[in-house]
């Protein structure tokens, strides 16, 4: 599929290459959803408005090559939205055993090394590993210093290495 | 490649699909989609006036009663530039070139107010307050997401290529302060009516647009012609414009297709005063052909600005790489004497001198010696004897123009767990030095 091309038809509203844009996308909205949301149902609410947000925005949309990094934020924002509708205070803690659905990572024991990481560093590892964000397109959709977004990646990289060590071992804190 | 990296990338080959209760949410929302208008015929003008009547809410750009009384809580005009813009902004405020604004917009559930302009040739920044017209609390995230789906309009055309971005924070409760910076693809008259058109504010989806006039402030650009090639990469130099809010280079980069898009290897781009000071960048960017073997992009480099003309530049890509090798981390406790002194490895050294504490609140200034100051200053933070970090949540403060002295604020830091402050040893980036220009200004 050429994505840019894709963009510029669903630009000019065309559904169908806006629902195609969509389906391509599809399982970066769901990891980068779950990873604030942690919630299947609560996912799917967020990315029902961010379809709906970003069909009723991509007029306005200039570059088609920054398709990703929109829709990326648009999710973001729809899913911390939800988060504060429901009140939710998202912890490990308060979710318990977040379950062993897949979650598009395939590998149970990084699935929960993943998710026992804290929400910045989760988000960094999905957006850069799983997503392919460049460092400069991550710093755009979290906000912050390049600096900081390269520290987060070591940290979580740190993290997930401890945690997956502690794994193979066959215990350790977690 | 490390061990964990071709373990992530293994994993996400083998993704498996998105849970059925999110796909068939998500199917049968594509298949609910309303048709969308494809290109009106009718003027905008009318166009949104039957939107607007149709949803029944008011897009306005007159100064509402409700906006008066928030804007008059600002004690200075420009002065939101200062407090939420980046150094490049607040360096306009300080040096009086911000315009002050008048125009709002008003729906059921907020008001959004602009309160200031200023276009220095490079970027266009605009300053604004959003409050909500209840007592519901948003968050900075949800009122920050107003730049989604903003369009803008100049001399009633609309705009082509540029990029937007945003940053702002919450000012009192529940009132929001922003400046929205924006980059045209191309140079806009020297004055103009800019038209804003926002599709969400708050909680409300609609259309609704504010208008303005605006003037160009200053604004000094030279041409060049200066081109250096080294392997497969190509920068010919076009123009520098030195502006109120930021020192811009314009430049076309010719390079093998293969180099765009490169994961684990990053260009950026460094530019030095006559004083050999680093200016800080803000963003890069560019528009890129697609051919499929060597691929052309007229990019631009948006640094801080400079409020004298410098005799020259030297302006240089650097290739930062990811190394994917373990962090080394380097921590000393927070209540160590100071200076607290942490070494960054081949990047350089963080020296903290000042170390206040209020409540929860902790503040750091600190100065950074070294290759890659900006990025050294954005990356510590705290961590406590359980590993939890605490983060910075607004990026360091540059605290004066000369020097490299950094202040940053931690906002979540519990007085009664032991702290370490935090940082890791880095690589400088590779400078290209085949691709590095002295740029005589004068």
């Amino acid at each position: 599929m050429d994505l840019e091309k894709e963009v510029k038809r669903a630009r000019k509203g065309n559904k169908e290459a806006f629902s195609r844009l969509i389906k391509n996308y599809e399982m970066m909205l769901y990891r980068v959803s779950y990873s604030i949301l942690r919630s299947d149902e609560d996912c799917a609410d967020a990315i029902q408005e961010t379809i709906l947000k970003a069909y009723g925005g991509i007029g306005s949309l200039r570059e088609p090559k920054f398709f990703k990094t929109w829709l990326t934020r648009i999710v973001m924002n729809e899913s911390y939205q939800l988060v504060r509708r429901k009140h939710k205070v998202v912890s490990l803690e308060s979710m318990g055993d977040p379950g062993k659905e897949d979650r598009g990572y395939a590998n149970i024991e990084l699935e929960e090394a993943i998710e026992h990481l804290s929400e910045e560093l989760r988000l960094v590892i999905i957006l850069f590993y799983f997503e392919d964000l460049p460092l400069k397109e991550i710093v755009k959709v979290m906000d912050c210093p390049l600096g900081t977004v390269k520290t987060r990646l070591f940290r979580a990289r740190a993290e997930l290495e401890r945690l997956l060590s502690e794994d193979e071992e066959g215990g350790g804190e977690s | 490649m490390s061990q964990l990296d071709e373990r992530i990338r293994s994993a996400k080959e083998d993704s498996g699909s998105v849970p059925e209760v999110v796909s068939n949410r998500m199917n049968q929302t594509l298949a609910n989609l309303p048709e969308r208008n494809k290109k009106s015929k009718w003027p905008i003008s009318i166009a949104a006036a039957a939107v607007l009547l149709f949803i029944g809410l008011i897009g306005s750009s007159y100064l509402s009663p409700v906006m008066a009384k928030s804007l008059s809580t600002i004690p200075v005009v420009g002065s939101l530039f200062a407090k939420v813009g980046d150094p490049g902004q607040q360096n306009a405020s300080l040096h009086g070139l911000t315009s002050p604004l008048h125009a709002s917009i008003e729906t059921s559930g907020a008001s959004l107010a602009f309160e200031g302009v200023v276009y220095d040739g490079n970027r266009l920044s605009l300053s604004y307050v959003v409050r909500p017209n209840s007592e519901e609390k948003w968050t900075k995230k949800e009122i920050s997401s107003l730049l989604d789906g903003l369009s803008l309009a100049v001399n009633g055309k609309p705009l082509g290529n540029y990029s937007l971005s945003e940053r702002g924070q919450m000012i009192k409760s529940g009132e929001y302060a922003g400046v929205i910076t924006l980059v045209p693809g191309r140079s806009l008259p020297d004055h103009f009516q800019l038209k804003v058109n926002v599709h969400k504010l708050g909680g409300d989806s609609g259309n609704w647009s504010a208008q303005f006039p605006v003037k160009k402030v200053g604004g000094h650009s030279f041409l060049l012609n200066q081109t250096k090639t080294e392997g497969e990469r190509t920068i010919r130099l076009n123009k520098v414009t030195f502006g109120s809010t930021s020192t811009d280079v314009s430049f076309q980069l010719k390079q093998s297709a293969k180099f765009w898009n490169q994961q684990n290897k990053e260009l950026s781009y460094e530019l030095y005063d006559d004083h050999g000071k680093m200016l800080q960048i803000f963003s890069s960017g560019g528009a890129r052909g697609s051919s499929t073997s060597i691929n052309t992009g007229n990019e631009f480099a948006e640094f801080e600005p400079l409020n004298t003309l410098p005799k020259y530049l030297v302006f240089q890509p650097v290739l930062y790489t990811d190394s994917k090798k373990s962090a080394v981390y380097v921590k000393k406790p927070l209540a160590s004497a100071l200076p607290i002194k942490l070494s960054q490895g081949k990047d350089g050294d963080i020296i903290i001198t000042k170390v206040s504490r209020s409540g929860g609140k902790v503040t750091m200034t600190f100065r950074v010696d070294g290759k890659d100051p900006y990025d050294q200053a954005g990356s510590i933070w705290l961590s406590d004897q359980n590993r939890k970090d605490s983060w910075a949540t607004k990026p360091p403060k540059r605290l004066k123009s000369e020097g490299y002295l950094f202040q940053l604020t931690f906002d979540s830091v519990d007085p009664q767990k032991t702290w370490d402050v935090t940082t890791v040893k880095m690589q400088p980036p590779k400078v290209l030095k085949g691709l590095r220009f002295k740029i005589a200004i004068r």
